[in-house]
């Protein structure tokens, strides 16, 4: 190689390695160290080492582990979009008519405190353990969170930008929502979004546990009947793996969609 | 004539809509019970009367119970998190091992936790316990330590020109009041993950407690049971919200804040 592309080699290195990256490589490859070391103490029953987790794990479930990851990965998703779109439209919905906000607002304020998790029951007596029933909750959970936090942005778009939208000729509301109120919110109802993906994550694990016959949870919970313990971890690693995942793609549409807003340097 | 006059003051068109909405609900909920098989939808009363009259020997005990595990988990859980996080803000060293393993386990869905738990220590109240303990760590140490990064420095400068010399007046005086208000919220987050947590660790195998009396109902096949359950959680959530939130305003009297 020449001492040119070596150099530009190196300079994509330093990029790319940057000092916060290190520090999170150098902790997770320690606690894989730690990992091992206990695992050979302790025995496999409570904490089988890393290669037993994923080699074991694959050679025992590798002929369901796709439909398993594909169908909890399907019911996440499409109980996101349907809750976020249906909380998102009645957030709007609410802040565009005062009688719709007076109507449902005490349907809202009694279904909050409703813990999500106390109605898998109930959904699994309705709907049975097939999809519908885990979409539905996952959606309801969604749904209920994401017309709160868009409820309060757009309570919290200052009336500064209102006020002036109105001074320079904006009369109907729907230019002030498109013009101001939309573009407003977006950071919020994304910075929302990261918590109710991650927290649609925790509703279909447990969804999943308590019925299902299909999916990651499924997995661990059968894993857990045979004291499998090293599947038991692997199906945590997957659901990590994928929350992340999906943090981190949330997180990027956020730097992309609100590459106007003024935000300090990012953590 | 005064009499009516205060009347039509209260009743605004907001709280007789709020009214009519609650009351339409309920209508309709009696209309689908006649409707649908009581499996499905069972009638107000059938829910109300009925489950509490079959469970009424056991119901104050399954209350204290869930209360117990909740209150318990979730106060050891919060202040251990919020102390890690003024830890990790205290001393640098600490922060920079802390940090990466904070962010490791972020991700880590808690209720996924729930069998490994129940693997590793058995099905006694302290893996119900401990995730709770667990959920509420993580919520209050993330909160917290974002509070602690979003104080202005400009407050903090000032606080050194005007004299604080050493680093505990300065968290004394100027960090901890400061992040008051985000702690509160972190603390409502923690709350009602503490309920939800709460009620599935009580569903995978509990002999007590509000969870048990649904899981043990939907085995009857007893919906009436299912939904007196859920009825009772959500009641003590929101008593959990009334409480945390008359502390908040209590609390955060000085913080700058339109009228909520």
């Amino acid at each position: 190689m020449s001492k040119n592309t070596l150099h530009k080699l190196r300079e994509k290195l330093v990029t790319l390695l940057t000092p916060e990256r290190l520090t999170n490589l150098s902790t997770v490859v320690a606690l894989v160290i730690v990992w091992y070391a206990i695992s050979t103490i302790v025995h496999p029953l409570f904490l089988p080492s890393p290669a037993e987790v994923f080699g074991r794990s694959y050679f025992v479930y590798h002929d369901t582990l796709g439909s398993d990851i594909l169908y909890s990965l399907m019911r996440i998703v499409l109980g996101l979009v349907l809750g976020s779109l249906l909380g998102i439209g009645l957030g709007i919905a609410m802040s565009w008519s005062k009688i719709v906000e007076w109507w449902f607002d005490p349907v809202v304020e009694i279904v909050r405190p409703i813990p999500v998790l106390a109605l898998i029951p109930l959904f699994i007596l309705w709907f049975g353990i097939g999809e519908l029933g885990k979409i539905l909750l996952i959606a309801f959970g969604v749904f209920v969170r994401q017309v709160v936090t868009t409820r309060e942005a757009i309570k919290n778009v200052p009336s500064v930008y209102l006020k002036a939208a109105q001074t320079l000729g904006a009369t109907e509301k729907a230019q002030l929502f498109r013009t101001v109120i939309f573009p407003s919110i977006t950071p919020e109802i994304i910075g929302g979004l990261r918590v109710t993906v991650a927290a649609a994550f925790g509703y279909c694990a447990a969804a999943e546990f308590l019925g299902a016959q299909r999916g990651i949870g499924y997995m661990i919970i059968r894993a857990r009947r045979y004291l499998y313990t090293f599947a038991v971890i692997f199906g945590i690693i997957l659901f990590s793996s994928f929350s992340l995942i999906a943090d981190r793609f949330v997180r990027y549409l956020d730097h992309r969609i609100n590459i106007w807003t003024e935000r300090e340097a990012q953590q | 004539m005064k009499g009516w006059k205060m009347l039509r003051n209260f009743l605004t068109l907001r709280k007789i809509l709020g009214l009519f909405s609650v009351v339409t609900a309920v209508l309709v909920w009696y209309i689908l019970s006649m409707v649908v098989p009581p499996i499905f939808i069972p009638g107000p009363e059938e829910v109300f009367k009925g489950s509490y009259n079959l469970y009424k020997p056991i119901l104050a005990a399954s209350i204290v119970s869930t209360l117990l595990r909740v209150i318990v988990g979730f106060l050891i859980g919060s202040i251990l998190g919020i102390l890690v996080a003024f830890a990790m803000a205290w001393n640098k060293f600490i922060q920079w091992t802390l940090d990466p393993i904070i962010e490791l386990i972020r991700p880590i869905p808690v209720i996924a936790l729930i069998p490994l738990f129940i693997l590793w220590i058995g099905l006694g109240e302290t893996p119900r316990i401990l995730i709770i303990v667990f959920a509420s760590f993580v919520v209050l140490v993330v909160s917290t330590r974002e509070a602690i990064k979003n104080v202005p420095t400009v407050c903090l400068n000032a606080a050194r020109t005007l004299g604080a010399s050493t680093k505990g007046r300065v968290f004394r005086t100027i960090i901890l009041p400061a992040i008051t208000p985000e702690i509160i919220a972190g603390i409502k987050i923690a709350a009602a993950a503490s309920f939800d947590l709460a009620a599935a660790a009580e569903f995978i195998g509990a002999q007590r407690g509000l969870g048990y009396i649904i899981i043990n109902a939907k085995q009857f096949l007893y919906t009436n049971g299912v939904i007196f359950g859920i009825f009772l959680f959500s009641l003590l959530a929101w008593l959990a919200s009334l409480l945390i939130r008359y502390f908040d305003r209590r609390i955060n009297v000085w913080t700058e804040r339109e009228a909520a």
